[in-house]
């Protein structure tokens, strides 16, 4: 399972536990996404801190969904990064569109 | 149908056929009414046998006839079934297509939209663009650069000004060492003349004596321009030294600067780099789904030319039926034909569906089906018209 769903309060945490480097994953990750857009999530903690490595199969997706849960009034929030996932996110700017909180509840 | 029914059906003719023709016989030769007799009766008997024979054989083509046409209505209604199953998948595939290619279309704008930004507008969620952002961090760079090459440069003009003034003190320092070679030559001629006075004089010391103190006066002279040239010596020291230490620390500092500089330059097209190999890796993944949504359309092809197979065995089973509706007047068994219905082997069309790489999403069942097979594909062109049937009657 690439992604699990835990709830805290008003917030949805989608923890990630592999890496999204090729369509398969991609896909999961979407589709977990898409799952919590559609059940109307404002609010969304995405934590990457058991993946290493993510690449526009992911990053793509992750664009695409804050712009839709920003237009839609929400905000995607990203768990503290840490590693080699941090050094991407920091490349891309990544972690200046995208705010750390250190508790999803 | 029941040997009574066949006496009720023949009962007309024989009202129709035997009367006439006794008729006519009886009117006739009154003379020979028997044998006139006998044959009308024969001929009616011959034309009973006759429509006898061609009764049986109409009812054993209706009675095969009857046998097929519920398996052919059971196969038609089974091909109906699939093909509608197979619109289903159909549009279940278009479906997934077009959902695809909206995703995306809407992930491909977003990548362009955060890497790349449209021209000087900001994107209203994203903001200034990563390229817009780098290209600026870049300027600042570049600015920081050129700071250090004029702090640099002005390094360079103080360390002139200052080895100027270095120079000037040496040149002091050739003065003095100038003044001394002159006092040591007079206290050289000085010491020659009190030699001279002295040897002359003899008892008379008097002269000898102010040579003497001429000597230590000029030895004076000689301790206080050391301790000048001592004195220029240490001052050219200590800034010779301070000039090192302004060198050294400007240096230092603009080679930090430098440094500093330089770092942020790579570090900036670092990201820059990563950047365009993001936007490079975004643009193969985006080719990557339409490829997918390419294979989609394919399979979409596939199954609607699996659709209109499907409508060609459609019109192959109304051409059996069709040709069901002429085969009693053609009379079967009498060509030469078999009387049951006209079969040919199922080959081609069946088999490359199966053969294909790609298979529709659900197979007919009729591939199971074993009581009738479809004859080759005939073109509906090919097929008779409902106009060019026989005339044949049934009943």
């Amino acid at each position: 399972m690439v992604t699990t769903v835990e709830r805290y309060g008003d917030r949805a945490m989608l923890k990630v536990h592999e890496d999204i480097v090729d369509m398969k994953s991609g896909e999961a990750f979407k589709a977990a996404l898409m799952a919590l857009y559609s059940e109307g999530e404002k609010e969304i903690v995405l934590d990457f801190r058991k993946v290493k490595f993510i690449n526009s199969h992911g990053i793509g997706k992750i664009l695409m969904f804050y712009r839709r849960f920003r237009q839609a009034g929400g905000q995607i929030y990203l768990t503290p990064l840490q590693g080699s996932i941090k050094e991407i996110f920091e490349a891309l700017m990544l972690d200046r569109l995208i705010p750390e909180i250190k508790s999803a509840g | 149908m029941k040997a009574r029914d066949e006496l009720v059906y023949m009962f007309p003719l024989l009202i129709g056929v035997f009367p006439p023709l006794l008729s006519l016989a009886l009117a006739s030769e009154k003379r020979d009414a028997l044998p006139m007799l006998l044959i009308a009766f024969f001929s009616a008997c011959a034309i009973m046998l006759t429509w006898w024979i061609s009764r049986q054989r109409s009812k054993r083509a209706l009675t095969h006839g009857l046998e097929v046409a519920p398996e052919a209505t059971r196969i038609l209604t089974q091909i109906k079934e699939e093909t509608e199953t197979a619109a289903m998948d159909i549009i279940s595939v278009l479906g997934n297509i077009i959902q695809k290619s909206k995703e995306g279309s809407e992930e491909a704008d977003a990548v362009v939209s955060y890497f790349m930004g449209e021209g000087e507008n900001e994107d209203q969620f994203f903001g200034a663009s990563c390229v817009s952002i780098m290209i600026k961090q870049n300027e600042s760079a570049l600015a920081t650069a050129g700071s250090v090459f004029q702090s640099i440069g002005e390094i360079n003009r103080d360390s002139l000004v200052e080895i100027k003034s270095v120079l000037v003190k040496v040149e002091e320092i050739y003065k003095f060492v100038g003044e001394i070679e002159k006092i040591a030559f007079q206290t050289k001629v000085l010491a020659l003349n009190a030699a001279i006075e002295a040897a002359k004089a003899g008892e008379a010391g008097a002269g000898f004596s102010v040579v003497a103190e001429e000597v230590r006066r000029l030895s004076e002279r000689s301790g206080e321009a050391v301790a000048n040239i001592t004195r220029t010596a240490e001052k050219s020291k200590k800034i010779i030294q301070a000039l090192q230490k302004t060198m050294e620390v400007r240096m230092s500092s603009g080679m930090a600067q430098m440094a500093d500089a330089e770092r942020d330059l790579k570090e900036t097209f670092d990201r820059f780099k990563k950047s365009i190999d993001s936007i490079s890796d975004a643009i193969k993944v985006l080719t990557m789904n339409y490829q997918v949504i390419a294979g989609d359309i394919e399979n979409a092809t596939v199954s609607l030319q699996y659709q209109d197979m499907t409508g060609q065995e459609i019109v192959r089973v109304i051409s059996m039926l069709s040709d069901f509706g002429k085969q009693p007047g053609t009379g079967y068994g009498m060509s030469g034909q078999s009387d049951h219905l006209p079969v040919e082997p199922r080959t081609t069309q069946r088999i490359a569906i199966e053969t294909r790489p790609k298979s529709p999403p659900k197979p007919l069942a009729l591939e199971k089906t074993k009581t009738v097979v479809l004859p080759e594909k005939v073109p509906p062109a090919a097929l008779p018209k409902a106009n060019e049937e026989d005339d044949v009657v049934f009943f």
